[in-house]
């Protein structure tokens, strides 16, 4: 069944080697050191990504070829215009949404890695309650709730946010490309987060939506993160509420809104919870 | 100074031929026998103004390349004019050809030939190209590439919002990139 799956991406990207790395319910996730039409660094690194939503067998033909190049290009469409707003995410490459192929580049880099290894690995290497873990953590993690902020300021909602769904780089050289990335380094100071999997993504301008997106990556950092989820959960909504302050007065009555549905939320959540 | 040859990995079996030109002085000549239909000018004539990055131009040649040899329908009369249709976030084709194509009054050119039964030869297009454009070759690399490039023109045709930092190249390539992906799905 898999190995069919992959054949089939493969039959659609004749020459280019792909190393599968995740297999969800609705898509598969390959890197690749080539690039579909640039000339490929000669570095071998697996700086790029393809998507493929291959098709479902259990859903009806017509329907699921119009579901794939719907997600698809919904999907593509998001990370452009998040290109657009200069909100870090992955950038499109090529999109063939008949196909259900989404391209693009790889943001972790050779250096990079999702936010849930990187508490980890920083939740190893540091002593609990020590100043450089708390200091490390606490700048990163105001730093991921601003990047959300900037998102919902733009009307955006990411449909699942998770620990896994936020990389961590170090921050950019510049627009020059040659620079050398930093060396791996959990502790490097200049830390950028990106967001990656839009296919939930969607527009909208209700603080109910955004406030579910919060409470799902709540949700999130206390299953992935149990000892310490509290204090995590607090540096993220801070820095989240921070970035709506810096928009003034309009920002303000608008996190009012987000943080009162917040509220409605969580209450609802742990009532369902304590039911089931 | 020569065509460039290039291959996609996907595509061995079609190879296409870019070249890149500036102090063009017959411009208008070039577009009449575009217009014309004249098969000598079976080249996509790509204004250089309107091009960001070498990753831009390929992106476009790209995906009209794969939509022919994934056997997908041609939305224009021929490879050479799909190119420059795939230049444009838009799916007006009158209006991609005028603003992407040449005009009269274009002086560099970005030459692309990408006919496989042409067995794309560098040294039969270069010879083709310099007895058809008068103007001075240029090797095509990034750098030569993103020489001619007029921001406000693209800013204008890809509606690139004024709030967007056209000094970062890098990032205005990724979102012409985006517009040439995503038109007409
Ligand atoms: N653009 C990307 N850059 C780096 N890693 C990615 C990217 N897209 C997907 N991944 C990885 O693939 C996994 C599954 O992708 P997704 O199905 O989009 O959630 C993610 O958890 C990441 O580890």
């Amino acid at each position: 069944m898999a190995e069919n799956i992959i054949k089939q991406a493969h039959a659609y990207t004749a020459n280019i080697p792909l190393a599968l790395i995740s297999q969800g319910a609705e898509a598969l996730v390959f890197t690749s050191p080539v690039h579909p039409y640039l000339p490929s660094p000669p570095t071998c690194a697996p700086d790029y990504i393809l998507k493929y939503r291959p098709p479902k067998p259990y859903r009806h033909p017509v329907l699921d070829a119009q579901l794939t190049k719907h997600r698809t290009l919904s999907e593509a469409r998001l990370l452009h215009k998040l290109a657009l707003l200069d909100i870090p995410a992955p950038r499109v490459i090529h999109v063939n949404p008949k196909h259900g192929l989404l391209w693009m580049n790889n943001v972790a880099g050779p250096h990079g890695f999702s936010v849930k290894q990187w508490v980890w690995d920083i939740e190893l290497a540091t002593a609990p309650n020590s100043a450089l873990r708390e200091s490390v953590m606490k700048a990163n993690m105001l730093q991921i709730g601003a990047l959300i902020a900037k998102l919902h300021l733009n009307d955006i909602v990411h449909g699942d946010l998770t620990t896994s769904n936020i990389m961590i780089r170090p921050k950019m050289a510049a627009a020059d490309a040659s620079v050398p990335v930093p060396p791996h380094n959990i502790l490097n100071p200049n830390l950028e987060p990106v967001l990656i999997d839009f296919g939930l993504g969607s527009h909208s301008a209700l603080a109910e939506d955004k406030a579910v997106d919060i409470y799902v990556l709540e949700r999130a950092v206390e299953s992935t993160h149990p000892v310490n989820s509290e204090t995590y959960k607090t540096w993220l909504l801070d820095g989240y509420v921070q970035e709506y302050e810096r928009g003034g007065k309009g920002g303000k009555i608008r996190i009012k809104e987000v943080l009162r549905k917040l509220d409605e939320v969580r209450q609802r959540g742990r009532k369902r919870s304590m039911v089931g | 100074m020569s065509s460039l040859e290039y291959v996609f990995p996907q595509y061995p079996q079609a190879p296409v031929s870019i070249s890149l030109f500036e102090n063009v002085t017959n411009s208008s000549e070039l577009r009449e026998g575009l217009l014309a239909g004249n098969q000598c000018y079976n080249y996509a004539f790509i204004d250089a103004a309107n091009v960001v990055s070498q990753e831009h131009l390929l992106a476009a040649i790209y995906r009209a390349v794969s939509a022919r040899e994934e056997g997908e329908k041609m939305r224009t009369k021929n490879i050479s004019s799909e190119i420059v249709f795939c230049m444009s976030p838009s799916n007006n084709i009158m209006d991609a050809l005028k603003r992407f194509g040449i005009s009269d009054t274009t002086t560099s050119v970005v030459v692309v030939k990408a006919d496989p039964t042409h067995k794309a030869n560098t040294d039969l297009v270069t010879n083709e190209l310099h007895s058809l454009v008068r103007g001075d070759m240029l090797s095509v690399n990034g750098k030569n590439l993103q020489r001619f490039t007029d921001l406000n023109m693209v800013k204008k045709n890809y509606k690139v919002p004024g709030t967007f930092n056209f000094e970062d190249r890098d990032k205005l390539s990724s979102v012409v990139v985006g517009s040439v992906c995503l038109r007409g799905w």
